[in-house]
């Protein structure tokens, strides 16, 4: 849940990337980290066992300060794939403000997927939330490998699907920040109906967004700040996909 | 300020404030997850060691280093060189009042933030002297603080004249000789100094907190996990206690029908009786067969009854041993003398061996006599025409066959006691029973032949109640056996 302390002036938001094990959760925060200008995030941090998979999450803090004086932390977590680990899925996502479900588009992990959502419908249930009181966006990782649904079908989810659906190729950083801005983007929305920010805060989603994104590799970055002056008003859902 | 010489470094007494990770860990398991927290510096840096790190940097550059956390508590505060410099000041009304001044600012004004992010500022003293006030960040957050200093500027032509503004009473001799003691460092090695003593600050914080992370989450999820299973326990528990519940009222209902079946049984027996002694007039030799049927079947079917009501009390908790001191070689003999018409119709061989002078046992005659009875009645079942039945009735001493099974590693048993038992035998050659089967014959309603076409009858109740009642004596009973050459039960009742 969004945290304020007033008296710091600090807004701190959480956002958690689920999904199937081997999905590509940790490989979207370490692109997510090495597109972000340095100084607005932190060091990636691992917290995985010897063979690399995450043992509890990945964590990335991202932050800025707003024009109003306003420090504003977006702390970005993965969570552990494998069954096992069902506890410490729980815990990261309890008190989350938006949700990137990381599919897996192989044909073979179709089954994998349906089982991590359903356990995080489970899991949000279980922390308090019904599944549209929490954005959530849903990225289809390895657009590259033999396969995997065609990009038709994928159009096909798209039209059905309630969340906006994006393919990427993760370790190409593809797809990567658009699932991210598109995930900040529904956050925000959702929160500052809740909360007000811009009357409050004197925070507006453009400067939000702008200020985590400002810094980004050129050729993401005018794809994503275009996007943002092209709806200066917010009326982009955020479902373009591929397009963005 | 202390008036140690320049060549020492002084560690200064700080009161000992390292957080355990127990203690933590005992907060956020009421206050929620680590993950939404905020940590202190206090939190992440074992203060002892950090001092020692810090007072290296000291010791290389000849410059004091202080460190604050947010909350302004004192970390680190190594003085070098400028010890009596300063206290020559302090001691001086003006002076003091100046330097108290800049300390205190030292410690909190606040960070300028350019583009978003605090930055270091230079604090220039009275007395000429330089200090630097350096965040302590961590993920955008200020952490605490590190003041570097004080020294001269390179660039300084030395003591300020500012010194003899505030305090008339301050001789410059005095002063010029203690400011030789106080390191002269150029401004851009101090910020080379600065950045490197950031980076390794950073890189302690990073690992440090990682490892409390890591530390919490494993706390956490095993507590998660523990709390599930807690639950499910609690709900297994419950419809445990429903299944006994349920099973105690099926074991009542159970004696009650048996007692209900018997009373107009023991009629239907009473009167086939009579009518076979002739009470209600002759009968011809068909209508005396059927009668006699009628009875052996009446007397077999109260014979079920009445070992489903046995089993029933014991289940129910309502078996009641009627214990006397007795002696058992009488017991033993009737019971194998009311074998002998069952053993004989299938010309089956009984050998008895009794040893002579058993001594009395404590126990329930009539119970421990239907055990004997029951593991006959079962060897005269199951052992085919012309075979054998051996019993043998001893003391035996030993440890009991369940003890014996607790080894140690290097293979001898421990603990265990010895007992001597009243050790009954019965043998057959019947047609045994395969290994995998041996240990649930004790159990209820358990037939080796469960098939329907199966050639022996019997409600599979027989031995579940031998065994109840040798448990009722705190006796044991065990087989053995070797199927198509017999099997082998034997039973241990202790003596008193």
């Amino acid at each position: 849940m969004v945290q304020f302390n007033h008296a710091q002036r600090e807004i701190t938001l959480k956002v958690v990337y689920y999904g199937p094990a081997l999905s590509g959760k940790t490989t979207n925060l370490q692109m997510v980290h090495q597109l972000l200008d340095p100084q607005s995030r932190g060091r990636l941090m691992s917290l995985d066992t010897a063979d690399d998979r995450t043992l509890f999450f990945d964590l990335l803090p991202v932050f800025f300060k707003s024009k109003s004086g306003f420090k504003v932390k977006i702390k970005m977590y993965t969570v552990p794939g494998q069954i096992m680990h069902q506890s410490t899925r729980r815990i990261v996502l309890s008190g989350a403000d938006g949700v990137a479900f990381i599919a897996d588009s192989q044909r073979s992990e179709a089954r994998a997927n349906n089982e991590a959502w359903k356990s995080m419908m489970e899991n949000l249930k279980q922390n308090g939330f019904t599944p549209e009181s929490i954005p959530i966006v849903i990225q289809f990782n390895k657009r590259d490998l033999p396969n995997v649904r065609t990009d038709a079908e994928l159009d096909e989810l798209r039209q059905k699907s309630k969340e906006p659906v994006f393919p990427a190729i993760a370790i190409r950083g593809e797809g990567v920040l658009e699932t991210l801005f598109a995930l900040l983007r529904l956050t925000f929305r959702n929160l500052t109906t809740q909360y007000d920010f811009e009357g409050k805060f004197g925070l507006s989603e453009q400067e939000f967004l702008r200020a985590i994104f400002k810094r980004v590799a050129p050729e993401h970055a005018n794809n994503l700040l275009e996007r943002l002056a092209a709806h200066p008003q917010g009326s982009d859902t955020g479902s373009g996909g591929g397009a963005v | 300020m202390s008036t140690t010489t320049p060549e020492t470094i002084v560690v200064a007494d700080l009161p000992q404030r390292t957080t355990s990770h127990a203690a933590l860990s005992a907060a956020i398991a009421v206050d929620g997850s680590i993950l939404d927290k905020d940590v202190n510096l206090i939190d992440l840096v074992d203060v002892d060691s950090f001092r020692e790190v810090m007072a290296t940097f000291a010791d290389l550059y000849r410059v004091g280093v202080k460190v604050f956390d947010a909350a302004g508590n004192k970390l680190v505060d190594i003085r070098v060189g400028n010890s009596q410099f300063c206290g020559y000041l302090w001691e001086f009304g003006g002076t003091r009042q100046a330097c108290t001044r800049i300390v205190t600012g030292l410690k909190n004004d606040p960070f300028e933030v350019v583009d978003g992010v605090e930055v270091a500022r230079l604090v220039d003293c009275f007395s000429g002297l330089r200090y630097v006030v350096v965040p302590i960040t961590y993920e955008g957050d200020v952490m605490g603080r590190l003041i570097f200093g004080p020294y001269m500027p390179a660039t300084s032509p030395g003591p300020s004249e500012e010194i003899y503004r505030i305090e008339g009473r301050v001789e410059r001799r005095r002063v010029d000789r203690l400011v030789e003691q106080v390191r002269r460092a150029p401004d851009d090695l101090v910020s080379k100094v600065l950045v490197q003593m950031q980076k390794v600050v950073e890189v302690i914080l990073h690992t440090s907190f990682k490892q409390i992370l890591t530390s919490q989450m494993h706390i956490e999820s095993v507590t998660s996990t523990y709390g599930e299973l807690h639950d499910k326990n609690s709900r297994l528990l419950e419809q445990n206690d429903r299944l006994k519940e349920l099973d105690k009222l099926k074991s009542n209902f159970l004696a009650t029908v048996s007692h209900e079946l018997r009373t107009p049984l023991t009629s239907v027996i009473g009167y086939s009786e009579m009518l076979l002694e002739g009470l209600a007039g002759t009968m011809n030799d068909e209508q005396r067969d059927y009668v006699k049927t009628i009875m052996e079947k009446g007397e077999s079917l109260l014979g079920l009854i009445t070992q489903i009501l046995d089993l029933s009390r014991v289940e129910s908790g309502n078996l009641r041993l009627t214990t006397t001191d007795f002696d058992p070689s009488p017991v033993v003999r009737g019971a194998t003398t009311s074998i002998i018409p069952q053993a004989t119709k299938k010309n089956i061989t009984l050998e008895v061996n009794i040893a002579p002078k058993l001594p009395f046992i404590k126990g329930d005659k009539d119970k421990i006599g239907q055990i004997i009875v029951n593991l006959l009645g079962n060897a005269v079942k199951f052992t085919p025409a012309q075979g054998r039945i051996r019993l043998s009735a001893d003391l035996w001493t030993g440890a009991r066959p369940a003890a014996s099974l607790h080894l140690d590693s290097s293979g001898s048993i421990f603990a265990v006691d010895e007992e001597t038992f009243l050790r009954v035998v019965v043998e057959d050659s019947g047609i045994g029973i395969a290994a995998d089967k041996l240990a649930a014959v004790f159990e209820r309603f358990f037939q080796v032949d469960n098939t329907s076409t199966r050639e022996f009858g019997g409600t599979g109740l027989g031995l579940s109640i031998v065994k109840s009642f040798v448990d009722a004596h705190r006796g044991e009973i065990f087989v053995e056996s070797e199927v198509g050459k017999g099997s082998r039960f034997t039973l241990l009742l202790p003596l008193p």
